[in-house]
């Protein structure tokens, strides 16, 4: 009897806090997010950690599934000719302000993306996009100057989502704070730092059947911080969980761990326009004498997978499991370097951010290459100076992440055609450039693959940068939350619900 | 009221300094607001016509000139990267700071003066050694890890109060009390860790001076000495530590605030700066400084309100 009065005691404040912990209202779904977003305006989003809040906020014309699959959104999709994209609006859509989602305001969005005025970052992923031509009231067709493979695809990502015009012109530079899209959930409050809340939006196009009535976004940048509000019941559902805490969570009933590969690779580029990574051997050299698997153990606890080349285990279609090209090799890094005529120690430095993991990857990967005759200096900055270090070529070597995209060609284009906003690197191989070029027009899969997988094996040759690992997207929530995950590590939460 | 006039007419030059600086020093920090904001996939061309758009491309003094003669006239401009006035982001971020500030000095000043003064009262004894202990861990601890502590303690363990997030005192008092109190125990302990050893440190300075043994000679009770004729003297170190407190805490706690998403002005200035959002950076700074100042010469004129012979006589 005494035993069951404590353990009745010991409860009660745990069920009292779980009440508040979800919130005054009960359906609320309280996230952890890894920073707060800086703009709510697709055409300006740029940051990685904004997408957490934007699938939820907005909705994309065609939607991609978890293994990359296509299927109608907001529009379905035809291609009746390679230069051309019709796509046919749902009948009787709103936004969240109740403007119609009609075809005059779909290509109101798109000609915004691609004005030069606006300055958007959305407008290199449209590509060859040459006009956008309502031919009905729910129909708009997007005409090209050439085939573009990938335009299905971009249009699941950011520069699908349409928002209200009317919004945009009523709000102006307040827009990015208050923006009004399509999406399952519509702004209520937005505390900057503290919480971003949204509110269910009945108008969706899946219906209103949604799991919360609201999402409480709460950006918590420390990953010990963000776990422990998850344990303590706060936080339901986490971002970016760090890879040293999986095995730890292994035993906890009340947190699910759920893990898959991402679409993006970490990697370094080298720069190939300066001494001494302008010859390929000393390149290759580096490359030899570091080995990922290496960082992938001490670095990434096991999660994840070395990368050989810019292709993600994500896109299933396009990577090629079997593909390893030559590897870590010190007594190879060594003749390399005597093949280039150096016989010192060579000094070169690694420029990565600030962040712990970064910092690690840098000084392992400095061990490793010291042994095989470089000396590794390891430069720190901030995220901020590193987009600028990277265009300005202030580097040796220099970490170059990237979030991926579901078609390889958003992982290859810009990173290694010679013009590429993404070719830190410098690099200029006309032979790939045609190839990626080849690549984005051509319409069957087997051959864009066949091209793919001849520029994989023309970097490993070439070296222009160092893949060095596929992250797993880690996430992390109560046991009770049922939720999807993406390669992207971004969820769509109109299906998120207690079970 | 000269002296708090001329006083706040010094702050000027100090203020103006202050911009000049921080502005040259922004400046010369690699990246700008447009490369942070449109990332690494921007087109040369985007890029162009935002920094135009920004007046970017203008030189450093035609830019600092144009963001102080605004100033001068009350407007703080607009953020970059959200395009909400700054004198609006400023002082939204300022109302939560000033609550957890104020919150925290509750908190310290709770614990720190009646156990710096038990400490100086008892010299040597037990209750001294532990709170010489409590002190030393105090200042041992980072805030940080205090934080993580006190989540886990009062948070997961004893699922007591909330770990994160801040509630409006308008909009629910009851959940704006459970919210704060891990913050400002955070911060609080912290600050009480100095200020107890500042009172004790000040309590037995003055407890070894004449007066109070002719106090005690006089055959007054140990209590009174202490409370009334030792702790009002003993007071004025300790209130210039804790005004320099108040106005470090009011410029923002980053750590802190990024522990609980706290909502101040310390994590709106980092992410500034690491936004090169030059107009909220410029902002935050001026906001704070001017209260920091002022700060300043509430403590000085506080010392007035404590030792009559500090006051200016005319």
């Amino acid at each position: 009897m005494l035993e069951m009065t404590r353990r009745a005691l010991l409860a009660t404040p745990v069920v009292l806090a779980a009440g508040a912990a979800l919130g005054q209202t009960p359906k609320t779904l309280t996230i952890g997010v890894v920073s707060d977003p800086v703009t709510l305006d697709p055409a300006f989003s740029a940051s990685f950690f904004e997408n957490a809040v934007f699938y939820c906020l907005h909705e994309t014309l065609l939607v991609a599934a978890p293994d990359g699959s296509i299927s109608p959104g907001l529009a379905t999709h035809s291609n009746p000719e390679p230069m051309r994209h019709v796509l046919t609006l749902r009948p009787g859509l709103t936004y969240h302000d109740g403007t119609p989602v009609d075809a005059a305001s779909v290509k109101a969005n798109l000609d915004r993306y691609l004005d030069p005025a606006t300055a958007s970052i959305r407008k290199a992923d449209f590509g060859p996009l040459a006009d956008v031509v309502v031919t009905g009231p729910l129909v708009v067709e997007l005409r090209m100057s050439a085939p573009y493979a990938p335009l299905p695809l971009v249009l699941t990502n950011r520069a699908g989502m349409v928002v209200s015009m009317a919004a945009v012109k009523r709000l102006g530079a307040d827009f990015a704070t208050q923006a009004v899209g399509c999406g399952p959930y519509k702004l209520r409050s937005w505390t900057k730092n503290s919480e971003l809340v949204l509110e269910r939006f009945d108008g969706y196009w899946r219906g209103p059947n949604h799991g919360f009535d609201r999402l409480a976004f709460r950006p918590i940048p420390d990953e010990t911080v963000r776990l422990a509000n998850l344990r303590s019941g706060t936080l339901q559902l986490i971002d970016a969980l760090p890879p040293q805490s999986v095995a730890g969570l292994a035993q906890d009933r009340s947190v699910r761990v759920s893990q898959m590969p991402s679409l993006g690779f970490n990697a370094w580029s080298f720069n190939v326009t300066r001494k001494p990574f302008d010859d390929p051997r000393v390149r290759r050299a580096f490359a030899a004498a570091v080995d990922p698997s290496v960082i992938q153990r001490v670095v990434y606890f096991g999660t994840g997978e070395v990368a050989h080349g810019p292709l993600s285990p994500a896109v299933g279609w396009a990577f090629d499991k079997a593909y390893a090209p030559p590897g870590f090799d010190p007594a190879r890094a060594k003749a390399l370097l005597a093949e280039a005529g150096i016989t010192a120690p060579l000094p070169v430095s690694i420029t990565v951010t600030n962040s712990p993991q970064m910092v690690r990857i840098a000084q392992v990967a400095q061990a490793q290459a010291n042994q095989a005759g470089f000396k590794v200096e390891v430069k720190q900055i901030d995220p901020t100076s590193l987009i600028t270090v990277l265009r300005q070529r202030d580097f040796d070597i220099c970490m170059s992440p990237w979030s991926g995209r579901y078609d390889p060609d958003g992982n290859t284009y810009f990173w290694f055609t010679k013009d590429g906003p993404n070719n830190f690197a410098g690099y200029d191989n006309p032979q790939v450039t045609t190839w990626l070029q080849q690549a984005r027009t051509e319409a069957d899969q087997a051959k864009r693959v066949d091209l793919y997988h001849k520029v994989q094996d023309q970097l490993a040759q070439d070296a222009p940068v160092l893949f060095l690992h596929f992250d797993a997207i880690i996430q992390a929530s109560s046991a009770k939350l049922s939720w999807t995950q993406y390669p992207d590590a971004v969820w769509r939460l109109y299906d998120a619900k207690l079970v | 009221m000269r002296v708090i006039g001329s006083r706040l007419l010094s702050l000027l030059p100090v203020l103006f300094g202050l911009c000049l600086l921080s502005f040259a020093l922004l400046a010369l920090v690699p990246g700008d607001p447009v490369t942070a904001m449109l990332g690494m996939e921007a087109d040369p061309a985007a890029v162009a016509t935002l920094r135009a758009k920004f007046a970017l491309d203008q030189p450093l003094p035609v830019r600092f000139i144009a963001w102080f003669g605004h100033v001068l006239i009350g407007d703080l401009g607009r953020s970059i990267q959200t395009g909400r006035p700054v004198t609006a982001t400023v002082l939204t971020a300022l109302v939560p700071t000033l609550q957890l500030g104020l919150a925290a000095l509750v908190v310290s000043l709770c614990i720190a003066i009646p156990a710096g003064i038990i400490a100086a009262a008892r010299r040597n004894s037990a209750a001294d050694m532990a709170v010489s202990i409590m002190a030393l861990t105090g200042l041992s601890l980072p805030s940080f890890w205090l934080g993580i502590l006190l989540i886990v303690a009062l948070s997961i363990r004893l699922p007591l109060l909330p770990s994160s997030g801040y509630v409006p005192v308008l909009t629910d008092p009851l959940e704006a009390l459970r919210h704060i109190i891990l913050p400002a125990l955070t911060l609080g302990a912290g600050m009480a860790a100095a200020t107890m050893r500042m009172t004790r440190a000040a309590m037995l300075d003055v407890l070894s001076m004449d007066y109070i043994r002719t106090a005690r000679a006089k055959g007054l009770s140990r209590r009174r000495v202490v409370w009334r004729h030792a702790l009002r003297n003993a007071l004025l170190p300790v209130v210039t530590l804790v005004g320099l407190q108040l106005g470090q805490l009011l410029g923002g706690v980053v750590i802190t605030e990024s522990v609980f998403a706290w909502p101040g002005i310390g994590k709106l200035t980092v992410d500034a700066i690491f936004a090169r959002d030059y107009p909220v950076v410029q902002g935050a700074i001026l906001v704070t400084a001017t209260l920091f100042v002022l700060t300043n010469l509430a403590t000085d004129l506080l010392y007035t309100v404590l030792d009559p012979r500090l006051r200016v006589r005319r």
